[in-house]
């Protein structure tokens, strides 16, 4: 195959550009972040997203434990619905909490090597709606003392029409979920497996539950937390069903 | 470029320690000519390797030696990159659109050869650029980034087989439509 022409676009990059960041790189990063580690994809959601989770975390274990925090919620029951734990309140105390936050991002890998590193058998679904197309560049996962609370857990998403549609998180930690009133319905998946839809979630700039369209769907197996998110409730139904062994 | 040396491609293991700098010097025209032979500029191929060592930078003390190779772990940042900008700038119609500015490399006008020169190449980029995005992913990595199908096999998660064929095909057609651009 005669393909030499194709070289014939390549050129070195210009010497300025290359030096001027050399030079930055030296100096932003002489010393390697060990606290900050970027995704490389859609940064500013998941930053959104392990900030909300960091603060259910903290928000849980300070309401356990420390009597103040209890104060700024203003009602709380906890409820186990399908087996999972829940915390239903008007409020939200995680916004409430007056400590730093640490944000853990995950590490970004190809599914193949993200499977091999994830330390459990995880069940995909086999029921994928047509035009959805699994991101199997970017599989997230958090693992290693790096990843703190969140280890061990793994991420997919799916792209419809190149906008991410729909994501399944499947983790070990179950730590229970902060969720508003009248979210959430029981679903059976079949005779041994029931989940939980659960409508909406906290919009953390308006400070408010929204029932928008999202949806999310939540059920256990093999001691993992499958949670899959999406617009469509049928079609999410249909895709854990898939992963039911 | 057409045949990079592969002495930092190779899996290390975890204790050798990595000259970054090497990597640097190293890597830099590869993913630079990467992103030049996807959006067909100067300035956006720029922009777009500047923040890819960035982030690779601030991410290189995650880097495992046993879960990739540093240039399989630069182009998956490089692809993020890449598919970030496009859609949050929803670049790809300005991409479609964008002149290359090849002219720029035309250091004298007045010599007939070179302007034919400069005529192809930018053909070729508009060939390249108008080519389905996963021809045109491969086109780059192979031609722009000189990888080997072994290594694109690796980023892309195609199988070797699988990127050699649609190369062979992506370069045939390639072919044909720069002859048909000769003919008119």
């Amino acid at each position: 195959m005669n393909d030499r022409f194709l070289y014939q676009l390549q050129e070195m990059p210009d010497p300025e550009f290359a030096n001027n960041l050399h030079r930055k790189l030296g100096q932003n990063h002489s010393e390697p972040e060990q606290g900050l580690l970027v995704s490389g994809y859609n940064l500013m959601r998941s930053k959104r997203q392990v900030q909300v989770i960091v603060f259910l975390v903290i928000s849980l274990i300070s309401i356990m434990a420390i009597s103040p925090v209890r104060a700024f919620v203003s009602e709380i029951i906890t409820d186990i619905i399908a087996g999972q734990k829940f915390v239903v309140t008007e409020d939200y105390p995680g916004d409430n909490y007056p400590g730093d936050e640490e944000i853990i991002e995950a590490q970004v890998m190809p599914l193949s090597d993200a499977l091999a590193t994830f330390p459990y058998d995880i069940h995909l679904p086999t029921n994928i709606p047509s035009g959805y197309i699994l991101d199997e560049n970017n599989v997230r996962i958090y693992v290693g003392d790096e990843a703190g609370p969140f280890a061990d857990t793994i991420e997919f998403e799916w792209f419809l029409d190149d906008h991410p549609d729909l994501s399944l998180r499947v983790t070990d930690v179950d730590m229970g979920e902060i969720i508003a009133p009248d979210s959430t319905e029981e679903v059976l998946l079949d005779a041994n497996h029931s989940a939980v839809l659960i409508r909406g979630g906290w919009d953390a700039d308006k400070k408010v539950w929204e029932n928008d369209v999202t949806f999310r769907l939540r059920w256990s197996m093999d001691n993992l937390a499958y949670d899959l998110r999406g617009v469509n409730r049928e079609q999410l139904i249909e895709i854990a069903i898939s992963t039911l062994k | 470029m057409k045949n990079p040396t592969k002495a930092l491609l190779a899996p290390r293991s975890m204790t050798e320690q990595i000259d970054w700098d090497s990597v640097y010097k190293s890597e830099l025209p590869r993913i630079y000519n990467f992103f030049l032979y996807k959006v067909g500029d100067r300035e956006f191929a720029q922009d777009l390797t500047a923040t890819t060592f960035e982030r690779a930078w601030k991410l290189r003390f995650r880097y495992q030696t046993k879960i990739a190779s540093i240039s399989t772990w630069l182009f998956g940042i490089a692809r993020n990159v890449l598919k970030e900008y496009l859609r949050n700038a929803k670049m790809t119609a300005q991409r479609l659109a964008t002149t290359p500015r090849c002219e720029e490399l035309l250091l004298s006008i007045d010599i007939e050869k070179d302007i034919q020169q400069q005529q192809e190449k930018e053909q070729l980029h508009k060939i390249l650029l108008e080519l389905p995005e996963r021809e045109q992913d491969l086109i780059a990595l192979k031609y722009g980034a000189g990888l080997t199908n072994r290594e694109i096999a690796k980023i892309t998660n195609l199988s070797e087989s699988n990127v050699g064929s649609i190369l062979y095909r992506t370069v045939d057609k390639i072919r044909t439509r720069l002859e048909e651009h000769h003919e008119r």
